[in-house]
């Protein structure tokens, strides 16, 4: 059941209505129903595992907080996390690592299954445990607040991947919220729809360019390349956010808060600050549970460098069991690396040369660049392999046909003339959407709610209109999961 | 309190919009569609006959001619190939607003389709066109392969992809309203080779499904005390086709129903297949006037008809006759090469017609019949020889001998721009808008555009080349 089908608004609607009717104190257990019916929608299987992860996770919090040796006991819950995660994530990888070296055919390796979700989770489980670890009084006995914060529906596909203590107060607050709150379901609403509007009407659309390109790659020069991988950048941070947008507003919904994912990541003037813009739940959760643990920035500068290197590449790896993966987190960490390097050298060239960097223009540069090196590791993100990825980047150098923006052939890259010109209008609104998010720091909600009434519904309705005529939806449409739900 | 209504206001705001959307987007289509919607209008119980079946009835059965030559109010009630499963529910749901004196159900589908599930462009025509009821549920539920009930249950998630193409019908389409009558002709002659299948005895049984709901459709007319006529209007039919034909008919007769097949009666009806197939499977219009006149005569020998003409409860059969009237002037006047048959046509009192002659045109090169018929329409031999701007509307004539003008007319809100320029070089520039149509062929002769007011639309731009032996150019 993805997020923008049919089955799921019906699932929904159903859900908060039976949430709003039942007795407050029923609430929670409505809730962990619905998370499992959820879940249960995707696989049955799906399920024994997510409550492998659960038990696991739940029994170790809870030996932790009685033992006096805590530090066994953590090391034996996250290994058996670790190895769940391993064992269906990365099996693929090993089979075909063992069949490609060893010449071993394993049948019984033949049917893998990936759960949908399984990194999301099976990291909220292991910060469950080092926090407990960390400290006692974390440990949550009642199980059913543990299962509804490891199976939250809104979260359990592609994150935020929440920390548990933000998460247990609220859950055990259900039985306090309010019915009805007018604020509260009009900002869930326009996020929600917003939501859609980036994956249906942007997503979905630039995903046509983008598969046409990145898989008959060797037909196209670099324009077309480069506009791919430009479209691919917008197409995963649209796909990616609205999902954690639409997790939000639901969460908002039933009165829980749970934390932003994006921060208007791509007007970021440096790697630094990108990262600290993307994906916000899983770099935070590597600051805290690998990069500081391993040292951090309190060893020396070498070791810094292997730490950053080191916990990118896992960044990525946990992305998927795809060399791909690996090599773009392993390109974030030499950015950082290299960043960290040229800095002093940067600050005295424009220290001497006397640049104006408290300006637009110099932010504005800045950003470019930082972007254009985010993009070159995309390719390699979205690329099948790595020699496809190679082959893109010699094709943008050595296949140089500018022309082709102006001579209609463009419109034969996936998107025809009336679509590409619907794409580039909705990313145009992404861009004003994203300025203001980046001026008033991501107050954009209330900043619309301080308009008039007749503006704001213009804003409702158009937003409605356009995501139910323009979203790529619907049974002659060949939709894509949500990216994400993929790691 | 003044939040919960604010919220119910902007609700009822999105639906109002989803509505308008709805209503733009939806599919419009003579084939199915518009049939059921336009049945929706019609006035309960007014009409006598109702027309079940596939495409075979609403191109074929002609109600104008129905109403013209016999008084009877028929409904083309159908849709595109649509199998016995929709004429059930389309049945149902008919007689919830209508109790016809008799109906007939055209048996075309089953011969030549025989497939349990129709393709899912044809499915969606057969089913959208029905509102919201039990009987939509269920055609729907039956039409659908298993699986595949939810995937088109909801029209506007099909619908949608339909922005790109957005026009001018999808804000303003006159075939939603009391007036229209379902039928939909079709056009052209195709000259096909006459079947001849009076041997073929064998049956081939219909499949179970089939059987199933045509027994169904029986069934219900008995229930409902409504006399049903199974009829196989002419086509090409192959032998195998008829074998089914010969099957469906041994039901009607175990049924009791009486039968029409029409293949069998190609030389009392006077079907000519050098003339009257559109294609192989469809009449044109000489076609369905015969075929419709049969019928109709059929239908009133039988059965206690009422001749409702100059009743005014039933004006709206009187203006479905007279779209049809014009449209077939329409198409007569599209479809004629001859000079003299084409002057004579634009005297239709409906018609705006702009004809512009240009270029050095013999006067020796028309007969005394040519210059009689443009004297008609107000071309004296000086403005054919001078050349000018003629507009000729049904007795008045307008003569422009000027050698730059422009003309601004109005007809129906669409607006008529007739002009004629020189730049520096004298190069001459005619121009012919009509309904945002450029409608000027650039022809040295007699360049003709016509406009119908009744239909309102542009239904010929013709250019006559006189110095060529009267050469004619369409579009």
């Amino acid at each position: 059941m993805q997020f923008c089908s049919l089955q799921f608004l019906i699932f929904l609607f159903l859900f908060l209505l039976i949430y709003f009717l039942v007795p407050k104190k029923i609430r929670k257990y409505w809730l962990l129903i619905a998370n499992f019916l959820f879940y249960l929608s995707w696989d049955y299987k799906y399920v024994i595992i997510l409550m492998l992860i659960i038990v696991v996770s739940y029994l170790t919090g809870f030996f932790i907080s009685k033992a006096q040796k805590k530090k066994p006991i953590l090391i034996a819950g996250i290994t058996s996390c670790l190895l769940i995660l391993i064992s269906f994530k990365y099996s693929r990888m090993l089979y075909e690592g063992f069949h490609e070296i060893m010449h071993i055919n394993i049948d019984v390796m033949k049917d893998f299954i990936l759960p949908i979700g399984i990194s999301f989770y099976t990291f909220m489980a292991i910060s469950y445990m080092i926090d407990v670890y960390r400290d006692r009084d974390v440990c949550e006995k009642n199980i059913c607040i543990y299962m509804l914060y490891l199976s939250f529906f809104p979260y359990i596909l592609c994150g935020p991947i929440e920390r548990s203590k933000h998460m247990f107060t609220q859950f055990r607050n259900l039985d306090k919220e309010k019915v009805f709150n007018y604020e509260r379901i009009t900002s869930a609403g326009l996020l929600f729809v917003w939501g859609c509007f980036q994956k249906l009407v942007i997503s979905e659309r630039l995903s046509l360019l983008v598969d046409e390109v990145f898989q008959n790659y060797h037909k196209y020069g670099a324009t077309a390349v480069i506009t791919a991988v430009i479209m691919y950048s917008i197409q995963i941070y649209c796909d990616f956010s609205s999902y954690s947008n639409i997790a939000i507003a639901i969460s908002k919904l039933i009165g829980i808060d749970i934390m932003n994912n994006f921060s208007t990541p791509y007007f970021s003037r440096n790697i630094a600050v990108f990262w600290r813009r993307w994906h916000i739940s899983l770099s935070s959760w590597i600051r805290d549970y690998l990069y500081i643990p391993l040292g951090g920035n309190r060893c020396g500068k070498f070791r810094k460098y292997m730490n950053t290197l080191l916990v990118f590449m896992i960044s990525g790896l946990w992305h998927g069991a795809n060399i791909t993966y690996i090599v773009w987190g392993f390109l974030h960490g030499i950015y950082q690396i290299i960043s960290n390097v040229v800095r002093p050298v940067k600050q005295k060239i424009e220290k001497t040369c006397k640049f104006r960097i408290d300006t637009f223009g110099y932010h504005l540069f800045e950003i470019i660049i930082t972007y254009l090196f985010v993009c070159i590791a995309w390719l390699f993100f979205r690329a099948n392999s790595i020699t496809q990825a190679v082959d893109m980047l010699v094709r943008i150098v050595t296949r140089w046909d500018p022309w082709s923006l102006f001579d209609q052939s463009i419109y034969t890259w996936g998107l025809d003339r009336n679509e590409f010109g619907i794409a580039v209008i909705a990313i145009l609104v992404l861009l004003i959407v994203d300025l203001i998010k980046y001026k008033h720091q991501n107050e954009i909600i209330s900043l619309i709610k301080k308009q008039p009434i007749l503006f704001r519904w213009l804003i409702y309705i158009a937003l409605i209109a356009a995501v139910i005529v323009l979203g790529e939806y619907g049974p002659d449409f060949n939709a894509h999961n949500f990216i994400y739900t993929a790691y | 309190m003044k939040k919960l209504i604010r919220m119910i206001c902007l609700l009822i705001a999105i639906v109002a919009v989803w509505f308008m959307l709805n209503s733009i987007l939806q599919f419009k289509s003579e084939d199915g569609i518009d049939q059921m919607r336009a049945f929706y209008k019609q006035e309960k119980n007014t009409i006598d006959v109702l027309f079940l079946g596939s495409s075979h009835t609403y191109c074929n059965v002609n109600t104008g001619l129905l109403w013209d030559e016999y008084g009877i109010t028929g409904f083309d009630l159908d849709g595109p190939e649509q199998p016995f499963w929709n004429n059930y529910y389309y049945m149902k749901e008919a007689l919830k607003y209508q109790k016809p004196k008799v109906i007939v159900l055209d048996v075309f589908v089953p011969g030549v389709y025989k497939d349990d599930f129709q393709g899912e462009h044809w499915m969606m025509y057969n089913i959208y066109g029905m509102k919201w009821s039990r009987e939509r549920i269920e055609a729907q539920k039956v039409s659908s392969v298993e699986g595949n009930f939810f995937k088109r249950l909801i029209p506007f998630i099909s619908e949608h992809n339909r922005y790109q193409d957005v026009n001018k019908e999808d804000f303003v389409y006159s075939n939603h309203t009391i007036n229209y009558k379902g039928f939909d002709p079709r056009e052209g002659i195709e000259v096909l080779n006459r079947p001849d299948i009076s041997m073929i005895d064998e049956r081939t049984p219909l499949s179970n499904k089939a059987e199933t709901y045509y027994r169904k459709i029986i069934e219900l007319a008995e229930e409902e005390n409504i006399p049903l006529v199974v009829v196989n209007p002419p086509f090409v039919v192959s032998e195998d086709a008829q074998k089914v034909y010969n099957y469906v008919f041994d039901i009607a007769i175990e049924k009791q129903v009486p039968y029409l097949d029409y293949n069998k009666m190609y030389d009392e009806v006077g079907i000519d297949f050098n003339y009257d197939m559109a294609e192989w499977s469809h009449l044109n219009r000489s076609g369905n006037e015969k075929f419709t006149r049969h019928l109709g005569k059929y239908l009133v020998d039988h059965y206690s008809l009422e001749n409702h003409k100059g009743n005014p409860k039933y004006e709206s059969w009187n203006i479905d006759s007279d779209i049809q009237k014009q449209d077939n002037a329409r198409y007569k006047l599209s479809n004629t090469w001859i000079f003299n048959e084409y002057l004579s046509q634009l005297k239709n009192e409906n018609y705006l017609s702009i004809i512009t002659i240009r270029g050095n045109n013999d006067l020796l090169k028309l007969t005394e019949e040519n210059k009689l018929q443009l004297r008609n329409i107000g071309i004296t031999d000086d403005v054919f020889v001078n050349g000018a701007t003629i507009i000729y509307e049904y007795g008045t004539v307008k003569t422009i001998d000027e050698e730059e003008f422009e003309v601004y007319l109005e007809r129906n809100k669409a607006d008529f721009v007739v002009s004629r320029k020189y730049n520096e070089f004298r190069d001459e520039f005619n121009t012919v808008f009509m309904k945002d149509q450029e409608c000027f062929i650039n022809q040295n002769g007699i360049n003709i555009a016509v406009y119908d007011k009744y239909l309102d639309r542009v239904v010929d731009i013709v250019g006559f080349v006189i110095n060529e032996d009267m050469r004619v150019i369409r579009e």
